[in-house]
């Protein structure tokens, strides 16, 4: 009887070890942390990164886990291919998603951009595994819809995941230095360590020299100085044998200079390809966003630098209007916040001017208010700036103190068919753009967090007030008081004054109307008319924060119903009581 | 001499030609019949001839482009002649069609055979197919632009109040419509001319205009939202202007010119390309200058050196460099106008934003030369004229809208000082007075307290050649192309000069000129990457090596037309060397040496 139970009590403790090893989960009976949600249906780490097809899987599962909360669709083809997923998010019990105001993310248009594919699927993750636990997500999704597109540069990404490789362009050839041939002339991993890193050659009064305390760092002579280094470039050899070295790689156009506002050629904004929307990826993108008008804000994820940028990005071709600007200050400071380290900057004036890019065509032609997210930035290393002087050493301190040596490969000779005897070591593709795994899930949740706090300003219209006023011979004066909940009008100003999009729309249903027109404020009695189909009145937007007045003079009627219809504010009905 | 009795021997056997081979009378044919054609032009000339589909209009129709030329094509230097790229301009469509059948069918004269053999043609005779076919139309009518459905009045429908034929005379005209609000009012040159009252001289406005038509969809507006679509000689990325009706949403947002520019930027071969279209910069040369500020268009500031961009590659033609990148090719291009210029016989307008010309080079990095297919003998005037665009409906406030802004159909147009269509309606008058309709009364049930005439000139009159001028503007259009396809570059290798410097070490010198008129390549179609450089590849035999000198040597600056550059290579070792040297838009001449 004893050993019997002696097997018994081991069994019994080795189930639950079983049971682990048979789901690969842990069971969550322990307390809760506080972020992430709780006992998530597929199970996700977000210390990794994920490529084509891991993530195609993540979304399928996440797909197939709520499908009345998803829908997974691809949007085009890339270039070699692969299926460009967007997933859409939101309830589709209180409605359809082109019926509600939507927020876009998308991340990877540059290849070597590659986290913000992570922190797009965490939100996607995120919002669907929360709906059932959490009021903010749930009233988010019954109200709005979120669509996501996790990677657009799929093919040159994958290539930085599976390849030495690390360029930011596509993989679409093109003849880079003129010589008729296509894409010859890359950058090589020589010395096979997986890895595309510097070459230096020794060389006596080279301009570059050890610093004495780390032999990893390189440090710039001054004048007067002797060095012993010069510095090669990018590992690689003149595969061509035309006396440069790595001129001619895979694609080198710029994806996010290739859409269509203010689109200059190369001589102006280099890599803006032949003319806007010539590559497939941009191509499908844009087509998706032109079919989805309800979408009126977005986010698009890059790296690096920890900035939040809005535009324009050229002067004086200042596109933006003030009172979107204004949108923009109130998001983006908050943003600061929610992002220590992040700032928020104007492209034009805080970085360089970019012709044809992303999130201008997206303001200037399809009225969307939108971000650009720049991830990661050095300060996250140690919490605070490093010192002007200090800053270069900083990421070999890192190495070190947080890595353990593990993201620099130390200078080791190779023989260069050209150069001779050359040195070839430097950082990891891994680091300087990218943060290590034990920051990834921080910028996630984070940048999830600003972009769920910007998607909660859109517009939230509902019709307050129905009240009828009898005029006497059956005939009656209705007046409707319509609200929008939140700081971001129906539409933007660029789209009222350029007439991107429709009015909104007031119908009223259930009566014969006489006429009918705006009502200017709520206490007089001052009516713009429309007098052609006064059935449906026409107003421009409504405003942030802001009421509107709609009434008309009708004729009888049991059962009034007044409906708001708005392009990307959403929908809204009530009954006349 | 010798020169001038060739050059005066070749006019006349063009001459000769032009008269000879035009036997067939010219006219205006439908899609259907001009594709039909297309495919028998294929079907005769076979072995020099080829025809390919680059893609399909708005409205589902396939653009064709002729491909004429003997061997590998895509070596040679080749012009493309563009047409049918303004909505109305069937004129044009004609003239290129005609220069493509008679180049094929003089394809056995030894001139043109020379021609052929060094160089390739390709002919797009009609890259926006739907406008044009409203010539033919039922009821006729102006078009504005390709079969793309639109919403321009932003009611959520689309295209749901166009023209109406009210007067049953199957031709969409105008409506003046007595209104003390309106700013036309009759010409003093000529009581049929409308014209725009100015306030400056006192005159005070008495009618408003419209195109034909009622309010179809009851919303107080006329023909707000007719069928429009895009002009794709407004959609290209050169000086493209957004937010307006007919331009398209962005750049290249047709199909059209994404066809065009996908065939364009395949052929690196091609370096010139002439667009039939109202603009004609070979008599009203550009002024190729850069840009002043890294955002503003080109050819538009005056000639500071642009700084600035990022260097792609490890080509030392990055954005650093100062001067104008243009300089090459400005000078190349007024050469060959000069040349040209007395065989330019039709004046034009000024350039339309996003106009295919204008991207063709400042975009596309190729020669380009543009001039309408007909004009006006009495034209003196190049001031912008012709605007079809209707005045956007006022939000939220009803305007009895839907009019024209003038400058065609017997409309003057904005611009007070031009005498463009004032010329065209005499010239009409006098010598087809069939396509103007003189103004007559109609009741019109939504004007029921005002007098409402209709009449004007007829659509695609102003503009497009009476068919028995055809022949005569073609024969003329055949012998401006001619001259420009002739102008194309050629390239020449002197022998190599060989001298031995002792030790087995050889130096080579080898001397290119560029016979032709046309530079080898265009620096701006290097800075766009549209243009390969020209090349001089080293090809040695076992046991040899280059000491000075690449095997591949980039000659990135153009070679004008009749320049010549110098190349030299210290060669180590004894055997043959084989030079292979030039460009796809240059052609290719090899030479070997024997060390």
């Amino acid at each position: 009887m004893k050993i019997y139970l002696k097997y018994i009590f081991a069994f019994l403790l080795f189930l639950p070890v079983s049971t682990l090893f048979a789901q690969g989960s842990f069971e969550h009976s322990s307390l809760k942390a506080i972020g992430a949600p709780n006992n998530p249906k597929v199970q996700v780490s977000w210390n990794r990164f994920y490529d084509y097809n891991e993530l195609t899987v993540i979304l399928k599962k996440l797909n197939e886990a709520y499908p009345g909360l998803s829908k997974l669709e691809s949007v085009g083809k890339t270039y070699e291919g692969r299926e460009i997923w967007c997933i859409a998010i939101t309830n589709f019990k209180t409605g359809k998603d082109s019926d509600k105001p939507a927020y876009y993310i998308d991340a990877a248009i540059h290849a070597n951009e590659i986290q913000g594919v992570e922190v797009a699927l965490y939100t996607a993750w995120f919002l669907l595994e929360s709906y059932a636990q959490n009021d903010f997500v749930k009233n988010l999704l019954d109200s709005k819809t979120f669509y996501i597109i996790p990677v657009q540069s799929i093919d040159s990404r994958e290539a930085f995941l599976h390849s030495p490789q690390a360029f930011r362009t596509g993989l679409v050839p093109r003849d880079d230095d003129g010589d008729g041939l296509i894409d010859e002339d890359g950058d090589e991993d020589l010395n096979g360590d997986g890895y595309i890193t510097q070459m230096r050659i020794r060389v006596k009064g080279g301009r570059w020299k050890e610093d004495p305390d780390d032999k990893r760092i390189l440090v710039r002579c001054q004048t007067d100085e002797e060095g012993e280094f010069e510095l090669l470039g990018n590992e690689g050899i003149d595969n061509d044998d035309d006396g440069l070295l790595n001129e001619d790689g895979p694609g080198s156009y710029d994806p996010n200079r290739n859409w269509g506002w203010i689109w200059r050629p190369n001589y102006i904004q280099s890599g803006a390809d032949r003319y806007p929307f010539s590559l497939p990826e941009t191509k499908a993108v844009a087509d998706f966003l032109l079919k989805h008008n309800n979408i009126l804000a977005s986010e698009s994820y890059h790296n690096s630098g920890g900035m939040l940028l809005i535009g324009p990005d050229q002067n004086p071709e200042d596109i933006l209007y003030q009172r979107d600007i204004q949108l923009l200050n109130y998001i983006g400071k908050i943003g600061e916040e929610i992002l220590p380290a992040y700032k928020y900057i104007n492209t034009y004036k805080g970085l360089y001017p970019t012709y044809g890019d992303e999130t201008n065509w997206q303001y200037a032609n399809l009225g969307i208010l939108p971000f650009v997210n720049e991830l990661w930035s050095s300060t996250n290393m140690y919490r605070k700036q490093a010192a002007p002087e200090d800053s270069r050493k900083e990421p070999y301190k890192f190495d070190k103190q947080l890595l353990f040596n593990e993201s620099f490969l130390e200078w080791k000779e190779f023989n260069h068919p050209k150069y001779g005897k050359v040195e070839i070591g430097g950082f990891k593709k891994q680091v300087g753009r990218i943060p290590p795994s034990f920051l990834l899930e921080e910028e996630c949740h984070r940048n999830m967090a600003f972009t769920l706090f910007n998607a909660d300003q859109l517009p939230q219209v509902a019709i307050e007030e129905i009240t009828k006023k009898p005029l006497g011979k059956d005939l009656f004066e209705i007046t409707v008081s319509i609200r929008n909940n939140k700081p971001i009008p129906t539409k933007l100003d660029v789209d009222v004054m350029n007439r991107l999009s429709l009015s909104d729309k007031v119908t009223i249903k259930g009566t014969k109307v006489i006429s009918g027109g705006i009502k200017l404020t709520r206490y007089l009695n001052e009516v713009y008319e429309q007098k052609y189909n006064p059935e449906t009145i026409n107003i421009s937007r409504i405003s942030g924060n802001s009421y509107v007045y709609v009434s008309w003079i009708v004729k009888g009627g049991k059962n009034i119903t007044v409906e708001y219809n708005s392009e990307k504010g959403g929908k809204a009905v009530k009954q006349l009581k | 001499m010798k020169q001038t009795a060739l050059i005066k021997a070749s006019a006349l056997l063009m001459l000769v030609l032009a008269f000879t081979s035009f036997a067939q009378t010219q006219k205006y044919q439908t899609y259907a019949d001009e594709s039909k054609s297309l495919k028998e032009i294929k079907e005769k000339y076979g072995e020099l001839c080829k025809l390919h589909e680059i893609g399909k209009s708005a409205g589902g129709r396939i653009i064709y482009a002729l491909e004429i030329g003997k061997g590998d094509s895509k070596t040679k230097p080749s012009l493309l002649i563009i047409a049918g790229v303004e909505p109305d301009d069937l004129s044009g469509t004609v003239s290129a069609k005609y220069f493509a059948e008679n180049i094929l069918a003089n394809s056995s004269a030894d001139s043109v055979k020379t021609l052929l053999e060094k160089y390739t043609l390709y002919v797009i005779p009609r890259l926006s197919p739907d406008p044009l076919e409203k010539y033919f139309a039922k009821v006729k009518y102006a078009p504005a632009g390709n079969d793309l459905a639109d919403d321009q009045d932003r009611d959520g429908k689309k295209d749901e109040d166009g023209y109406n034929d009210l007067n049953n005379d199957n031709i969409i005209s105008f409506m003046r419509v007595i209104d003390p609000d309106g700013e036309w009012i009759e010409s003093t040159d000529d009581q049929m001319f409308m014209k725009k009252a100015d306030k400056k001289k006192g005159e005070i406005g008495k009618y408003k205009i419209l195109y034909e038509g009622i309010d179809d969809d009851k919303d107080g507006l006329i023909n707000e939202d007719p069928q429009g679509g895009i002009n794709v000689n407004k959609n290209s990325t050169y000086n493209f202007k957004a937010y307006t009706d007919d331009g398209g949403l962005h750049p290249f947002s047709s199909n059209e010119l994404r066809a065009l520019g996908d065939f364009l930027f395949d052929r690196p071969n091609i370096l010139a390309v002439f667009t039939f279209n109202y603009h004609n910069n070979i008599l009203d040369p550009w002024k190729i200058k850069p840009p002043q500020s890294q955002s503003q268009m080109p050819g538009m500031g005056s000639g500071a050196p642009m700084g600035g961009g990022s260097m792609m590659g490890g080509f030392g033609m990055g954005g650093g460099r100062s001067g104008n990148m243009f300089a090459a090719d400005s000078i190349s291009y007024s050469s060959v106008i000069k040349e040209i210029t007395s065989s330019s016989k039709y004046k034009g307008d000024a350039i339309e934003s996003g106009s295919i010309a204008g991207w063709a080079f400042y975009d596309a990095g190729r020669f380009s030369f543009c001039a309408p297919a007909w004009s006006y003998p009495e034209l003196k005037d190049t001031s912008r004229s012709r605007a079809m665009n209707r005045p956007p409906a006022q939000m939220g406030q009803q305007m009895p809208g839907g009019g024209p802004q003038g400058g065609f159909g017997g409309l003057q147009s904005a611009s007070a000082s031009s005498n463009r269509e004032l010329t065209a309606f005499k010239w009409i008058k006098k010598n087809a007075p069939k396509n103007f309709i003189e103004w007559k009364e109609y009741k019109h049930t939504d004007f029921p307290n005002s007098k409402v005439e209709i009449g004007g000139i007829i659509p695609f009159a102003q503009n497009n050649a009476p068919e028995d001028s055809l022949k005569n503007s073609s024969e003329n259009n055949y012998k401006l192309l001619y001259k420009i396809f002739k102008s194309l570059p050629e390239i020449q290798v002197g022998d190599p000069l060989v001298e031995q410097l002792g030790n087995g070490v050889s130096r080579v010198t080898l001397t290119i000129t560029n016979k032709g008129k046309l530079a080898s390549h265009t620096s701006v179609g290097r800075r766009i990457k549209s243009l390969q450089s020209f090349l001089i590849r080293t090809a040695l035999s076992e046991g040899q090596k280059v000491v000075t000198g690449q095997k591949v040597t980039f000659i990135d600056e153009p070679i004008p037309g009749g320049g010549q550059v110098k190349r030299t290579f210290l060669i180590i070792g004894k055997g043959k060397v084989d030079f292979n040297i030039g460009c796809p838009t240059s052609g290719y001449k090899s030479v070997s040496v024997q060390l």
